[in-house]
């Protein structure tokens, strides 16, 4: 036996230290011990129990019925008896032959287990890079998804709201963004089932500007029901996932029953929003005064001098934006009997927006229900269904007659009254924007969503240490959105009102079958998994609208009653499956050794003929020095576990037909008055296509000091993405531009460390603080001979970002601005046209002109530095919550500082501090030009330049919250009963001159531009959370 | 009951990776897309294939402006301040275009090869289809004809192009030379006169704007013109009006109004809009002054608010305004004053050049879109042109002169004589002259001065510093990216 101990140390390469410390012991008497394992809490016989002899690597696991026997066991030793989620507990045999043991439930050991792809693993034992989070670890406050809840809290998870408006879309980019095309959204998975992101509808209708970022899918989720959040970040952790774990994977867990009697949690808040911060544009007698003095300096249009301001003019943002109110109300009942374990949560959420008419309200129904008895089997069912209404303002990057509500309170003439005399809305002759009252009032756009997804599963233990599972897993999502644009706006005006009706439905399906083995070999453990899943996805899609409204009483209620000749319908649907297969296999060496390995085989309808299967392996090694010997009796050191992984990932976002060669309905063809259908080549197909191939190495160490009041993570990543989606340019005169092809490399790479420390740990007063940092290099390794990708264009503002080799990722391009054309400079070394109060843009290739060639690279929109810091300080029954989160290192494309410096006509209003501060012979600053001759050089592109690209590093005092735990200890039904009172956004420092920092309204993550902002609200909220 | 939830669960994870394995289920074609087995077997399948070569054809929506803009602000006859238009057409503006100027790219050069695609793809499987001998006979003169079409178009911009003649990659791979100019002439006089062989005279064809005999003569016409091939000139008119069915519309500015498009001779090739989003056509939208309501000139013209009026101004120039004679009724079309919404007149003389041309208008136009056809080539033209051949040939002739009389008296009683019009250089001055008149916001300024070789010149006395090379634009740069064999003209 001892020997059989030396032999397995040396040939495993165990050290001296172990060695020495494990000599021999002597022993006399050998006998046989055997006996029962059973719950104390309930007394329910636990199977699979790990019964060790203490020193050996002998040992038992209990049956079905929790029972257990060990053979030849010396008299003086001791079992060790551990089992997930218990306490382990040591008892010295004492010769006796029959020990039975009742094991207590460990609350903090249930805590250490985290959630991994199919299958759960103990804190101590992860191998790879996964951040888990908490419930109470989240996000106080209003948050509408879970999303904005994580935002700042893990390391190297980079949140932000791209929107503003409730509900709105947000980018959550997991170590850095891996993909040009093929989007760089993590993968979501809900109690173990793959959530089919994506909105389903388009964002606007006909005559509508909507929002570029659709709402949040995830809005369908109510944050309360989350029990943990587990973040898979290398790639030992995400390829389990295969070909969609490249951009990361966030799991899910809703919350369980627990043991004990029927409890019932009532959790209530109310508060209001107001506009952090809004744009500050020219009053209106600044604005009459800056106008005429530009005219007088021989700018504008001399036929656009402002005579008069009427009455007092208008600020035409305090008439779009209110003070708005939000409420949340969340009841659960939660509890566990014998064989059941049961939560079920109804959830009322509503958000009003500060621009009025938008909003978002959301009731949800979760019940999960789940047997964990100690039989043989194994089941449950998670089952969510929420029903979500959305109110849509017109917030969108349209500009002129398309401007949405805010885009035209910026620009509108501050000098106008809001109304005509006869009562209707005031247009300005000077400029084709609607009135923004017009906008608001004229078009409304209201959503539905109605969304089921769930899963039940079924695990059947053949023998205690292997389970077969069966789960079924469905998603159904059900959209219909109604936009009507009454006749008197003026996107409705020349139709007599327009109506659209979408409707959209996301389906998917899952079946997943999966083998489970785990046993404790002594010290060691096994476990593996195999498994195979099949799932579906489709989406359909319809949209029709109508105009000529002659009686626009009814709207959407009765789109037939528009004029039936104006009607156009629409409609599309599409489908993928999957078909994958999976194995990993986990070993720990005497509890100090960890070794992951896994596959996964991935076949996708995406894929190309030639390329139906991927394989996406990973391996991943850990040691857990602390149980070394010769770190075992260190005082200060609890934990340190240094780990590496590699592993290959994909990203399989690449859709759903490029493979094909098909043709498509193209749009109609006019001859005179007639329309006839048309179609056409839809691409030059790609047999060969796949999907984007990550492969991700990872070096970390886990930590605990100090009795693990410090504890914490340090990585250092390396990802580099290749075969990206890229469509390659084709010589046009094939009539296509080009073809989807996986070509060129992206690589990032980082450190993270998130540190928890324990401050102080005393009876009524306890103090910890967290945070997490991390870097973050993003660069474009290789696109192949196509060249730079030069893109982004938007509404009137022309491509601004660059893919170029060796720059980051969709890098701001454009020209550097030196400062201001003054009297006296040199002008021959410039074009003609230059006047004095011009912008001095740098003339980089010194060929005199201002032209593309002289643009370059001035900024991106990847932060090099994302941090969140929160502290949580507990004194007596008073809790202290403050959460702080920020970025460095980032810019941000300002588009209304684009039509500040160069607006498309005169009469806009514009922002003022440029304005006022602006260029003039007796003001010869560099700082801002003469606004006289804004288009004088290099064009379009002369609005992407050094001073519309701004710094946006940040620092935001995300939340702080109050909260007061009333005494109810003398109170027989109540378990708790806590008020709080919540402030959210309360305080941001940027030096960025937006409203926002964080805002993108470009639809994507990479490319980055705030035009028009929803403004951040403020939130003052006050909550009761009761517990009976 | 234990082995009977072993025997479940085992049997669904067999199922499980049973139905796996099997990897037809992975075949997955798009539902919402149709498969070319099916499609192009059918005469409505060809003939929707031949409407996408239509469509490409027809300037995209907004693109008309740009049409009429970069053929003319490039001349002494149109300008453009304000706005993002003015941004965008700056380089034209200032005669320093380069390659990679997205206007050659997208909506000059790419939709020009998708419609050349579309008529290929047309080529290559009408044979394969149950159409009936004549109508495929009659696809295939469509088919042709725009084809070349799309080569002539371009040829206006771009001198001799690729010259691609069937989709498969192998036969002509991506990177495809240029023809020599011989080769390009001989195969658009070829496909043209093939085509209108079979084409429907104009006189049959029910649907405006679909190819008819007149579309290929006229396309052939402006081409054999622009290539300075004037006895082909003079034959290709006279076929064309041996047709017996063009004629210049009575009345010069009513020839442009919405609801006489499809009751007028004049108008041979024509491309279709709608005051629909998608179909409009947007000059209007630019050529309408700040305030606009109504002008005195243009009575049948009141704007309202449902109509776009950009904030970027197109204009014509004082100089090219002031060479009409008094009585033409063709200035009648650009004002000088206007009434503003607010009552008030204004004179737009007190800026320089910045009179309007209100040649297109729409009543019923929404939003940005207005519903005016764009005259591509119209009978005026073929006249003038085969005035100028004749004049090029042989110089004055009573026949010449009259046929410019034709068009011109139809507007100002003041016909030339013989005499008058002097020698040949003179007579070309006075039907270069003549065009101007006639055809502004047309887009047709600047090839009418290349042709003089004036444009240049001209550019040059505007004090621009305007390139020999700069009568033609450059290739695209996607194209000279993407084409190794194509080399980009010279002096670019």
């Amino acid at each position: 036996m001892i020997k059989a101990n030396y032999w397995k140390l040396l040939v495993s390469c165990f050290s001296m230290l172990a060695f020495l410390f494990t000599g021999p012991t002597a022993s006399a008497q050998n006998i046989s011990i055997s006996g029962n394992v059973t719950s104390f809490d309930d007394g329910t016989p636990l199977p699979g129990v790990n019964v060790a002899v203490k020193g050996t690597n002998k040992g038992a696991q209990t049956d079905f019925d929790g029972n257990y026997t060990i053979p030849s066991v010396s008299g003086d030793a001791t079992l060790i008896f551990s089992y997930l989620g218990f306490v382990t507990q040591e008892i010295p045999v004492d010769d006796r032959t029959t020990i039975n043991v009742a094991l207590k439930t460990d609350q903090e050991a249930l805590d250490e287990v985290v959630v991994i792809g199919y299958g759960t693993v103990r804190k101590s034992d992860l191998t790879g890079a996964v951040s888990s989070i908490k419930a109470e670890e989240l996000n106080p406050g209003a948050n509408a998804s879970v999303e904005q809840a994580l935002q700042g809290r893990v390391a190297g998870v980079q949140i932000s709201q791209k929107s503003n408006e409730p509900g709105g879309g947000l980018s959550v980019n997991i170590r850095g963004a891996g993909s040009i095309n093929a989007g760089t959204e993590p993968l979501y998975v809900i109690d173990g089932v793959i959530v089919n992101n994506g909105s389903i509808a388009a964002t606007g209708g006909a005559g509508f500007t909507g929002n570029q970022n659709p709402r949040n899918p995830l809005n369908t989720l109510n944050p309360a029901d989350i029990q943990s959040i587990e973040i898979l970040k290398d790639a030992s952790s995400t390829a389990i996932y295969g070909s969609r774990g490249s951009n990361g994977v966030v799991l899910i867990t809703t919350k369980k029953g627990k043991t004990g009697l029927l409890r019932v949690n009532y959790d209530s808040y109310y508060g209001i929003q107001q506009a952090a911060e809004t744009l500050d544009v020219l009053s209106p007698t600044e604005y009459q005064t800056v106008l005429n003095s530009i005219i007088d300096a021989g700018g504008g249009d001399p036929g656009q001098r402002i005579e008069e301001i009427q009455g007092d003019g208008t600020q035409w943002m305090d008439l779009v934006l209110h003070e708005a109110p939000t409420q949340n109300h969340n009841l659960s009942f939660s509890g566990a009997t014998d064989n059941i374990n049961y939560y079920s949560s109804l959830n009322y959420f509503n958000q009003e927006g500060l621009v009025k008419g938008s909003g978002i309200e959301r009731y949800n129904v979760r019940l999960n229900l789940g047997s964990d008895s100690s039989e043989k089997y194994n089941y449950g069912i998670n089952t969510n269904i929420s029903y979500i209404k959305d109110d849509f303002a017109s917030t969108g990057t349209g500009i002129n007659e398309n401007g949405g509500a805010l885009y035209s309170a910026i620009n509108y003439d501050p000098t106008l009254e809001p109304y005509n005399d006869d009562g209707t809305y005031q247009l300005s002759e000077f400029i084709t924007i609607d009135n923004p009252l017009a906008i608001l009032n004229g078009q409304s756009a209201r959503g539905e969503t109605f969304r089921f997804y769930g899963n039940t599963f079924f695990e059947y233990f053949l023998i205690p240490s292997l389970s077969a599972k069966l789960q079924l897993g469905g998603d159904v999502q059900d959209v219909r959105r109604d936009i009507f644009v009454q006749p008197y706006t003026l996107s409705g005006a020349g139709t007599g009102g327009i109506a659209t009706i979408q409707t959209g439905r996301k389906d998917y399906v899952s079946v997943e079958g999966t083998l489970n083995y785990n046993k404790e070999f002594g010290d060691d453990n096994l476990t593996g998994l195999v498994g195979a899943t099949y799932e579906y996805f489709q989406t359909k899609s319809f949209s029709g609208n109508a105009r000529g409204f002659a009686l626009p009483d009814l709207t959407t209620n009765a789109i037939g009653s528009g004029n039936p000749e104006l009607n156009n319908l629409g409609s599309g649907r599409t489908q993928a499956r999957f078909i994958s297969y999976l194995a990993r296999v986990n070993y720990s060496l005497n509890n100090k050794y960890l070794f992951t390995a896994s596959i996964r085989a991935d076949g996708s309808s995406r894929f190309g003929d030639n390329n139906k299967f991927g394989y996406f392996p990973s391996g991943a090694i850990a040691w857990k020095m602390h149980e070394e010997d010769f770190l075992k009796d260190n005082s200060w050191i609890n934990q340190l576990k240094p780990r590496a992984s590699i592993g290959s990932t994909g990203n399989a976002n690449i859709g759903n037909s490029l493979t094909f060669q098909t043709f498509s309905a193209g749009g109609d063809l006019l001859f005179g008055n007639n329309f006839y259908n048309t179609i056409f080549p839809s691409r030059l197909p790609n047999p060969d296509l796949t999907w984007e191939k990550a492969v991700q190495y990872d070096i970390g160490l886990d930590f605990g000091f100090f009795e693990n009041r410090i504890t914490g993570s340090l990585d250092y990543f390396n990802k580099e993405t290749t075969d990206l989606l890229l469509v390659v340019p084709q010589a046009p005169n094939t009539g296509f531009t080009g073809q989807t092809q996986n070509l060129g490399g992206v690589r990032n790479q980082g450190f993270e460390l998130g540190v928890n420390v324990n401050v102080f740990r005393k009876d009524n007063f306890t103090w910890d603080l967290s945070g997490n940092l991390a870097t973050l290099e993003n660069e474009v390794l290789d696109i192949g001979e196509r060249g730079d990708i030069i893109r982004g264009a938007q509404a009137q503002i022309p491509d601004f970002t660059i893919v170029s080799p060796g720059e980051t990722i969709d890098s701001y391009y454009g020209f550097i601005v030196d400062g201001v054309w003054q009297q006296g400079d040199n002008f021959s070394v410039t074009e003609s046209q230059v006047q004095p109060g011009d912008v001095k843009y740098r003339d980089i290739n010194g060929d005199g002109v201002i032209n593309t060639d002289d643009r370059v690279i001035i900024g991106n929109s990847i932060p090099d530095l994302t941090w969140g810091l929160s502290s949580n300080i507990r004194f007596f029954d008073f809790t202290l919550d403050v959460a702080l989160q920020g970025v460095e290192g980032v810019e941000r494309l300002n588009g209304n500082l684009i039509n500040t410096y160069s607006p498309n006509n005169f009469r806009r209003n514009r922002i003022a501090g440029p304005l006022l501060n602006r260029w003039t012979p007796d003001n010869p600053t560099n700082e801002y030009p003469s606004f006289v001759n804004p288009t004088s050089q290099g064009g379009a592109n002369a609005l992407i330049n050094t001073r519309t690209v701004e710094d946006a590093s940040y620092l935001r005092l995300q939340s702080v919250r109050l909260g007061y735990n009333l005494p109810v200890e003398n109170i027989s039904f109540l378990n708790r009963c806590s008020l709080y009172v919540t402030g959210q956004n309360l305080l941001t420092i940027t030096d960025y001159s937006g409203v926002d920092p964080a805002a993108n309204a470009s639809g994507s993550n990479t490319i980055a531009l705030d035009f028009n902002a929803y403004p951040v609200p403020r939130t003052y909220l006050l909550g009761i959370n009761v517990e009976f | 009951m234990n082995k009977s939830y072993l025997k479940i669960v085992t049997r669904a994870i067999v199922a499980c990776l049973l139905f796996s394995s099997c990897e037809a289920e992975l075949d997955l074609p798009p539902v919402d897309e149709f498969s070319p087995e099916n499609v192009l077997q059918t005469e409505a399948g060809i003939e929707s294939l031949l409407f996408s070569a239509y469509a490409n054809d027809i300037l995209p929506q907004g693109n008309v402006k740009n049409e009429i803009l970069v053929n003319e602000i490039t001349t002494d006859m149109s300008y453009v301040r304000i706005g993002a238009v003015e941004r965008e057409l700056t380089p034209f503006l200032n005669f320093n275009w380069d390659a990679s100027d997205p206007f050659f790219q997208a909506p000059i050069w790419n939709t020009r090869y998708q419609a050349i695609r579309d008529a290929n793809t047309v080529l290559e499987n009408i044979e394969n289809t149950s159409i009936e001998a004549s109508e495929q006979q009659r696809i295939i003169a469509e088919a042709r004809y725009l084809r070349a079409a799309q080569y002539a178009y371009l040829y206006r911009y771009f001198g001799v192009v690729p010259l691609r003649t069937t989709t498969d990659q192998e036969e002509q791979p991506q990177a495809l030379p240029l023809p020599s100019q011989e080769e390009f002439n001989s195969f658009l006089e070829t496909e043209l006169l093939a085509a209108a062989e079979n084409l429907l005279p104009p006189a049959e064809q029910a649907q405006r704007g679909r190819a008819t005999k007149g579309h290929a003569y006229a396309v052939l016409t402006k081409f054999l013109m622009q290539t300075r091939q004037w006895q082909k000139v003079v034959d290709m008119t006279g076929e064309l009006m041996d047709l017996n069915y063009y004629e210049l519309y009575p009345d010069y500015r009513e020839l442009f109004f919405v609801e006489n498009e499809g009751n007028n001779r004049e108008i041979i090739v024509t491309w279709s809009y709608a005051n629909e989003a998608g179909f409009g056509n947007q000059f209007q939208n630019g050529a309408f002054p700040p305030g606009f309501l109504e002008a005195d000139k243009i009575p049948e013209f009141t704007w309202d608010p449902s109509m776009a009026n950009w904030a970027t101004q197109f204009s014509i120039k004082d100089g090219f305004y002031d060479s009409f004679a008094a009585g033409d009724d063709r200035k009648q079309a650009i004002i000088e004053t206007y009434t503003n919404r607010a009552g008030d007149m204004v004179n737009l003389r007190t800026t320089p050049d910045n009179l309007r041309s209100l040649k297109y208008f729409d009543n019923n136009q929404v939003g940005n879109f207005s519903g005016s056809d764009f005259p591509y080539i119209r009978y005026a033209d073929i006249l003038l042109s085969r005035a100028e051949a004749l004049n090029r040939l042989n110089g004055p002739t009573q026949e010449a002169v009259d046929l410019v009389n034709q068009v011109r008296t139809r507007s100002i009683d003041a016909p030339y004589t013989l005499s008058e019009v002097g020698d040949r250089d003179s007579f070309n001055e006075i039907i270069l002259q003549e065009r101007s008149w006639e055809f502004y916001s047309e887009g047709k300024r600047r090839e009418d001065l290349i042709r003089h070789d004036k444009f240049i010149d001209y550019a040059r006395a505007r004090g621009l510093n305007a390139q020999s090379h700069q009568i033609f634009f450059p290739y695209p740069q996607g194209e000279i990216n993407t084409n190794p064999e194509l080399t980009q003209k010279e002096g670019y």
